[in-house]
């Protein structure tokens, strides 16, 4: 009920409440701000037997926060032509939740950021194994792919 | 949060889950108990040439241990003793192996599966595992638990005693139990003279020094796949016992044992001669001899296991992915433990028990800087 809760569509949150509880968690991200476009960028390490991954998590005020892995290269698991739960940017644009399972309503760094350290330890796993062990869902269905194609406007 | 106790936490669940994924199963050998007392009654049958001798049948090497390794690309290999309540000086010792050989190549059950080996004849099934049967008299010069065997090469007796080399085994392991909670996917390590926890009781348990003997074992059998001359399990599980002092992480066990190895090479050559491992039940005993009359494969063992010790302390010490080393070590049983490692969290995640820590690392929830929601990745697979 308290994740039922918290995805509930409120009011939405302004710029300044996103930074500040951001910097007040992960003081490492590094954070640039335009007018109303803010981005963090900075090392992340999602798990005890992970790399350190460079990301980038862009947000326009009330769009989709745009998640980039800079560094490294993610690479594909043998077998495979493309990285799984990706939009068409690849690496540049992680898909980390369906679309109404965020809204900005919601603080970035108690929705985004602990599901950005889950994708990318089941990237790992995947890219070791050829399996992806995370919950998922397939764009090819209609109704996700309409979403998907307008991203913030959910 | 220590990152570095974080990340040794982390590889001892995935070197537990290696060896889990490694031994025999119960069911494996409880089927292999049985198969050998079936044995023990051919041997002790009215129309066995043994019938008037007192036997007993036991299990030694990897499997009275508990240290068995499913090896790469054949079957479990048990061996068996059969142990002849007379007096060796009073048998032929090629006479009994021959005797032994033709009792079950003429048994309406096991002819067409056995075949003659240095000191025992070998029962191969169809399915897991082959069994190797030692036969053996008393040693009465010795006493104790002391033994004699057949040795073809010599073509004489030779001394073994598994009951006791078995004792200063489980001397060895200092008792260090490893326990592991699945739901908590934690190691607990502790005195097995302690009683267990009762959430834990269900849960497996082998002591450490277990488990480092069967990493040692899984490494040698991949990284000497090609060799001849591997080195063999009685000198990887004396070196383990011996160096092993009581550490409680499997990572920092395997890492102690292989510099402790490392360090009696280096004293070794520096005094002149090879790494000599003998018997720690009967010292006049060289479980290393062969290196004597093969040299090649001393000399691959000492860089085998140089190179082990070194990327293990590279897997400890980096922040790493450790993927691609580990399997280096272990094989593909590596992609297995992540798989059970990665399900295990994802039933964590569903039941709302994790989050991350400010660097972004999944921990617990208890101690978590934010919890962890449910979440759906979108995309194509």
């Amino acid at each position: 009920m308290a994740n039922a809760n918290l995805r509930q569509r409120r009011q939405q949150l302004s710029l300044g409440q996103q930074i500040g509880r951001m910097s007040s968690k992960h003081a490492q991200l590094k954070l640039t701000l335009k007018r109303n476009k803010v981005a963090w960028t900075g090392d992340w390490w999602p798990h005890s037997l992970s790399d350190t991954y460079l990301i980038r998590v862009s947000y326009n005020l009330g769009g989709r926060p745009q998640i980039a892995i800079l560094k490294p290269h993610l690479r594909l698991a043998e077998g495979k032509t493309k990285l799984p739960h990706t939009y068409t940017g690849g690496q540049a644009d992680i898909c980390v939740h369906r679309p109404e399972e965020w809204n900005p309503g919601l603080y970035i760094c108690d929705t985004i950021m602990p599901w950005i350290s889950q994708w990318l330890r089941f990237y790992e796993v995947w890219q070791q194994t050829g399996s992806w062990e995370g919950e998922g869902t397939h764009p090819d269905k209609e109704s996700h792919r309409r979403k998907e194609l307008a991203p913030g406007q959910e | 949060m220590n990152t570095t106790i974080e990340r040794i936490n982390a590889l001892d669940v995935l070197l537990f889950d290696v060896c889990d994924n490694l031994q025999l199963t119960e069911t494996q050998h409880g089927k292999a108990e049985d198969r050998y007392k079936a044995i023990a009654r051919v041997i002790s049958a009215a129309n066995s040439p043994f019938s008037l001798w007192d036997s007993t049948v036991y299990s030694q090497g990897s499997m009275r241990l508990r240290t068995t390794v499913k090896p790469i690309s054949t079957p479990h290999d048990l061996d068996v003793v059969c142990e002849f309540d007379v007096s060796h000086l009073s048998v032929n010792p090629m006479d009994l192996l021959d005797d032994m050989f033709d009792l079950f190549e003429d048994h309406g059950v096991y002819g067409g599966m056995v075949s003659k080996k240095n000191r025992c004849i070998r029962i191969e099934y169809k399915d897991e595992f082959w069994l190797d049967l030692l036969p053996a008299c008393r040693d009465d010069q010795n006493g104790g638990t002391r033994i004699q065997v057949p040795d073809r090469q010599v073509g004489y007796w030779k001394p073994s005693d598994p009951v006791a080399y078995a004792e200063w085994f489980k001397k060895s392991s200092r008792r260090i139990v490893v326990k592991f909670s699945d739901s908590r996917r934690e190691i607990i390590a502790g005195d097995s003279e302690l009683e267990p926890l009762p959430a834990l009781q269900a849960t497996e348990e082998k002591t450490m020094l277990q488990l480092i003997v069967q990493l040692l074992k899984r490494w040698r059998d991949l990284h000497y796949a090609d060799s001849n001359y591997p080195p063999i399990s009685i000198v990887l599980t004396t070196l383990a016992a011996d160096l092993y002092s009581g550490e409680q992480s499997i990572s920092d066990a395997l890492m102690e044992v292989l510099n402790g190895i490392v360090r009696r090479l280096d004293w070794s050559h520096a005094q002149g001669h090879r790494l000599k491992v003998p018997n720690p039940v009967h010292w006049e005993e060289d479980f290393s001899e062969r290196w004597d009359s093969n040299q090649r494969a001393y000399f691959a063992f000492d860089e085998g296991v140089r190179n082990f010790a070194k990327v293990w302390r590279e897997i400890c010490n980096s922040q790493n992915n450790p993927a691609s080393l580990t399997k280096s070590l272990f094989g593909g049983v590596i992609d297995d433990a992540v798989l059970r490692e990665t399900r295990a969290l994802q039933q964590q995640r569903t039941k709302s028990l994790l989050g991350i820590a400010p660097s972004g690392q999944i921990v617990p929830v208890t101690s978590a800087i934010t919890p962890m929601i449910r979440n759906t990745n979108h995309g194509k697979r």
